[in-house]
């Protein structure tokens, strides 16, 4: 009995694969696809006019037109116009599907005592289902924050549809250097601007050099150096009530303040012993004051990395050039990130650490020749590829989004573009004027979110 | 010693000895029976991954060209809007500024008025039975070498629905195959994944896409001449963020 089961077996296995080959003969080939969604991938999306009663209709149009340019500056979408039989009415899927768009935005504006009252819906198209449903309240648009609040909106539906963080609701602070001496001292202000480049205010000003004003980690504050004659000092300015205080660390030479994350320290620049060393300071507690960096190069522009750990820095202590170094947060030994190639004069300084990744941003050129431009390394590959991501002009100082994918820098003006700040996306290489019209627009640096549509409920 | 540690001992040392000896172990028939089912439950494995793999036709990458138009701000810097913010003039301040141990008073420049541009002109109605717009303004610009694939518009039209009804708002860099046959009528059927990313909810996300395409029709029906009920496709996902 056992011969003809093994035998059974054997003529199966034989069988199967004789079986398979007969039925492959007749039938056509299958295909192969590969579907990559790279960080250039814009969903489509369209904003929907948003209803209102007659007496507030500018409004609403006002926060369509704000979130459409919003989505559009984020880089993620493709924002579609919507055909005149779909500007109002009952939302009909297939319609929309029928156009490829895959997110829907529609909403209503009411008056309300202090302000508006926004209804949103975010639309999954191809789906066919609502994503997101949510009220909002916003200022009065006569309120310096009636723009915060609608780009608080249009961060979150980056946030519900791509679960990616949004930049709207962001501002730029930057110096600007004034183009006419009182006495030969120019005047230096302090500037800041939505991430839309709406709302333009100056902040604060000095007759004298102002440089480097970094947001504190909340958005309430900033911190730059000041030179009014006497040397560099420190000042801390609270951006809600304008309180201004001189932090003293003990020198009378500081420059390049940056907070930590935590926002209970910075680290600075100051000049000891002939030469400018990193020090760190508990700002919170006016105490503390912590060498970080000690040799007989210039060591300057201190940057955070998002977890407190590092310290990305320029200093100069290989052959006398700026050169971009990543070191532990309370100093030690510090590795080169921008390039060394003997025999050619490289020059990289003003790094600034992504707030989401270990990306370096910062300035240089390669040779003596070189106009700066701006460029990209990896803080945890010492060595490692350097990519440049301008090339026209002469292009300075970048400083990330909070979303770790858009820069702010300083372009000095081309053939075509004027002088200015300019944000580029670092995942496409499209760019867009932030403020443009003088060439003494410099040092911006790119707050954290300041509001969140959470607040507004 | 104790008593029944030793008994333990003496039962393993008559056991051994028992085994050694062979006549008192376990008969040839229990162990034949074991080989052969275990041959037999070897032999269903292997025919059943045989007709699994067999049951789908050899993979051929066709050429794939999907260019959509540049995004929107694209390009060298230019202004994006007639309101655009304009610097506003300096301020200039009567004295040097000494340190300011204490708060001083803020002077506010002009800020440009938030005047919003126009919507964008609305187009011509397309309604419910308006053809779907000409693929592109999605950044989706694939080229795949190949074979020439016959029907070039109804792979695009794939890869594009694929891309529209795939969600991934997790970790980067996974990959996960599935493999899945479009029915003459474009119903979707036989899907499966055939290398996972080891995330099992992205993996279960790419059955999804490919199930809710395949439920809206959105393949549509295969090209009138395909030879074949089936047309088989085998796709890689792949997000990159």
């Amino acid at each position: 009995m056992r011969r003809p089961l093994l035998l059974s077996c054997a003529l199966l296995l034989a069988a199967a694969p004789l079986a398979a080959q007969q039925q492959d003969t007749a039938r056509p080939p299958g295909i192969r696809l590969t579907t990559r969604y790279d960080v250039a991938t814009r969903t489509a999306i369209a904003v929907r006019p948003f209803s209102a009663p007659p007496a507030i209709a500018a409004v609403a149009d006002s926060i369509t037109t704000i979130l459409q340019r919003d989505l559009e500056y984020s880089g993620r979408y493709n924002v579609l116009p919507v055909p005149g039989s779909l500007l109002s009415g009952r939302v009909d899927y297939r319609q929309w599907n029928a156009l490829n768009v895959v997110y829907l935005v529609t909403g209503a504006v009411s008056a309300t005592a202090s302000g508006y009252e926004l209804a949103l819906t975010v639309h999954d198209v191809v789906y066919g289902r609502v994503r997101d449903e949510q009220t909002l309240r916003l200022p009065a648009a006569t309120s310096g924050e009636f723009r915060l609040a609608v780009h608080a909106a249009s961060d979150d539906i980056v946030r519900s549809t791509l679960s990616a963080p949004g930049i709207a609701a962001t501002r730029i602070a930057f110096t600007r250097k004034n183009p006419r001496s009182e006495g030969g001292i120019y005047t230096y202000d302090v500037l800041v601007v939505d991430a839309d480049g709406f709302n333009l205010r100056r902040i604060g000003g000095a007759s004298g050099q102002i440089y480097s004003p970094a947001w504190s980690p909340d958005g309430s504050r900033l911190l730059y150096a000041v030179n009014t004659g006497g040397g560099w000092r420190l000042v801390e300015r609270e951006l809600a009530g304008g309180q201004v205080r001189t932090i003293d660390v003990g020198s009378s030479m500081v420059t390049t303040p940056t907070y930590a994350p935590d926002g209970s320290r910075i680290a600075f620049a100051a000049w000891r012993e002939n030469n400018w060393e990193l020090f760190e300071y508990n700002i919170a507690e006016n105490c503390c004051l912590r060498r970080l960096t000690s040799d007989r190069a210039d060591d300057i522009s201190p940057s955070y990395a998002r977890d407190g750990s590092r310290i990305a820095f320029m200093s100069s202590r290989v052959g006398g050039m700026p050169h971009i170094f990543v070191m532990p947060a309370q100093g030690g030994a510090a590795l080169a990130i921008s390039p060394y190639v003997h025999g050619q004069r490289g020059y990289y300084t003003s790094p600034d650490l992504s707030p989401t990744g270990s990306e370096v941003a910062f300035h240089g050129h390669w040779n003596s020749r070189g106009t700066y431009q701006i460029m990209l390394a990896d803080a945890g590959r010492p060595g490692g590829q350097v990519r440049q991501i301008t090339s026209e002009g002469a292009n300075e100082d970048p400083s990330w989004a909070p979303d770790g994918r858009h820069l702010v820098y300083t372009h000095a003006g081309v053939r075509g573009s004027e002088p200015g700040l300019y944000v580029i996306d670092t995942a496409t290489g499209s760019r867009r004027p932030l403020a443009t019209g003088s060439a003494g627009m410099r040092l911006a640096d790119w707050s954290p979110p300041l509001l969140r549509a959470a607040q507004l409920r | 010693m104790n008593p029944d540690t030793a008994a333990a001992e003496a039962g393993l040392a008559h056991w051994g000895s028992g085994l050694r000896r062979g006549p008192r172990g376990p008969g040839r028939g229990p162990f034949v029976l074991s080989v052969l089912l275990h041959v037999l439950v070897a032999a269903g494995l292997w025919v059943a991954g045989l007709q699994v793999r067999h049951d789908l036709p050899e993979f051929v990458q066709y050429r794939v060209q999907l260019v959509s138009p540049p995004p929107t701000v694209e390009g060298p810097p230019r202004p994006v809007e007639t309101t655009a913010p304009v610097v506003t003039p300096p301020q200039p301040q009567p004295t040097p500024t000494p340190p300011q141990p204490t708060p001083t008073p803020q002077t506010q420049a002009a800020q440009p008025k938030p005047v919003e541009a126009k919507p964008a002109e609305p187009k011509p109605a397309q309604g419910a039975e308006a053809r779907p717009a000409p693929v592109g303004g999605e950044n989706i610009n694939i080229a795949m070498e190949g074979q020439e694939f016959p029907y070039p518009e109804y792979l695009q039209n794939i890869l594009l629905q694929l891309k529209r009804y795939f969600r991934w708002g997790g970790a980067a860099n996974l990959s996960a195959q599935v493999v899945f046959y479009i029915r003459r009528d474009g119903g979707v059927d036989g899907i499966d994944v055939i290398a996972g990313s080891g995330n099992f909810r992205f993996d279960l996300q790419a059955i999804e896409a490919v199930e809710q395409a395949g439920r809206a029709k959105a393949f549509g029906p295969l090209p009138r001449d395909w030879q074949g009920e089936r047309l088989y496709i085998l796709n890689t996902f792949e997000p990159q963020r």
